[in-house]
C-alpha cells in the first residue's frame, strides 16, 4: 500500500466490489442484464435495435479483412518465380500467354526490340505479378 | 446477448476507471456501446473466430485496454528542446532518468488531487451510517490498509457472511458517493 494515496486505494477496493465482476456479468440472465444496463444509463431498446446494423457492419469488415488476407497469402504462395532466371523469350511468351494478341498487351510492353533485360523483368513483375521481390499487380 | 454482456462489462470498466482527474473525467464521459464497437473492430485482426469463448475474452481485454489507455495517458504535455541551440525557458531538458518509476511533479499533483477526492468520498460515505457503527470502523480499517477478509472478520468480530454483507453495503455507499461527486463536479 502506498501511504500517500491510502484513500484512493481504499475507495478503489470498495468501488471494485460495488460493481459486478466478469463472472457475475456472464452469469446474468437477459432480464438482469437489461436492468443493469438501464440502471446505468444505457437505452436497452435502442441498443437492441442497433445490434443487427452493428452485426452487418462487422461482418462486412471481417469478410473484407479475410479476403485481403487470402489475397496476400495467395500472392505470397505464388511468389516463387525467380524472374532473373527467365530469358527474354520466356517473358515475351508469358506476356503473350496472359494477354493473347499483341494489341492487347499494354503499350509499354509492345516494343520488344528496344527493351533491356531488366525492363523485361520489371514488366514481368508488374504485369504478371510473380516477381521474386514480392511485387504484385 | 454477448453484445449486451460486453456493454455491461464496458460500463463497469468505465465506472472503475473514471475519476476526478482530467483523464478520469474523459473516461467518465465515454459511451459503453462505442467502446464495444471499437473493440469489435479489432476482430478483423483475428486469425480465427472459431472459438467464441476465446474471442469473447479477447474482446473484454480490448475493452479494458482501450479505457486504461485513456486513463493512464499523459495529461500534461511536456515541451522538449531538441538540438535547436537556443534556450527556451518552458522547454524540458533531456536527461538520464535516475529512477524510471519516479513520478513527475504533475503526476504527483494529480494523484494527490485524486486522493483528496476519495478522502471526501469515503468521509461522505461514512455519514450514511451510524458514527460508531461497524461500517465506519470498516472504512477506517480499509484506509489503514486492512483489506484481508479474515483479518477484518477477526478485528470486527464478525462472521464471513456478515463481512460480505458489510462490504456490499459500504461499497455501494462509496460507489454512489463517487458517482454523485463526478456527476455534480463537486470537487
Amino acid at each position: 500500500m502506498n501511504p500517500h494515496y491510502k484513500h484512493t486505494e481504499a475507495a478503489n477496493f470498495l468501488i471494485n466490489h460495488a460493481l459486478p465482476s466478469e463472472a457475475q456479468i456472464d452469469a446474468m440472465s437477459a432480464i438482469e442484464l437489461a436492468k443493469f444496463l438501464s440502471d446505468n444509463g444505457v437505452d436497452v431498446p435502442k441498443l437492441n435495435s442497433e445490434i443487427p446494423k452493428i452485426q452487418a457492419q462487422l461482418a462486412g469488415k471481417i469478410s473484407f479483412a479475410h479476403a485481403r488476407k487470402a489475397r496476400l497469402s495467395k500472392v505470397q504462395a505464388t511468389d516463387v518465380v525467380d524472374v532473373s532466371a527467365l530469358t527474354q523469350e520466356e517473358i515475351i511468351d508469358a506476356l503473350k500467354q496472359k494477354f493473347g494478341r499483341l494489341e492487347d498487351i499494354p503499350l509499354a510492353a509492345r516494343n520488344f526490340k528496344s527493351l533491356k533485360k531488366e525492363d523485361w523483368e520489371s514488366l514481368y513483375k508488374d504485369l504478371i505479378g510473380r516477381g521474386n521481390r514480392g511485387r504484385t499487380c | 446477448m454477448a453484445f449486451a454482456k460486453l456493454t455491461a462489462y464496458a460500463v463497469t470498466v468505465i465506472k472503475k476507471r473514471s475519476g476526478p482527474t482530467r483523464n478520469g473525467k474523459i473516461v467518465a464521459a465515454l459511451d459503453a456501446k462505442q467502446i464495444v464497437i471499437q473493440a469489435l473492430s479489432r476482430l478483423t485482426e483475428c486469425d480465427s473466430l472459431e472459438y467464441g469463448e476465446i474471442v469473447y475474452c479477447q474482446l473484454r481485454r480490448h475493452i479494458d485496454n482501450g479505457v486504461r489507455t485513456i486513463q493512464k495517458s499523459r495529461s500534461i504535455p511536456i515541451n522538449i528542446s531538441i538540438g535547436t541551440g537556443t534556450y527556451e525557458p518552458d522547454a524540458g531538458v533531456i536527461a538520464e532518468l535516475e529512477d524510471e518509476t519516479a513520478k513527475s511533479p504533475a503526476d504527483e499533483a494529480e494523484l494527490s488531487e485524486e486522493d483528496a477526492f476519495y478522502k471526501k468520498v469515503l468521509s461522505e460515505a461514512k455519514t450514511k451510517f451510524k458514527p460508531d457503527g461497524l461500517e465506519s470502523k470498516f472504512i477506517d480499517m480499509l484506509i489503514d490498509g486492512w483489506r484481508d477478509r479474515q483479518d477484518a472478520c477477526e478485528l470486527l468480530k464478525i462472521t464471513t457472511e456478515q463481512y460480505d454483507a458489510l462490504l456490499k453495503r459500504v461499497s455501494r455507499a462509496a460507489n454512489a458517493k463517487k458517482e454523485e461527486y463526478l456527476k455534480n463536479k463537486a470537487l
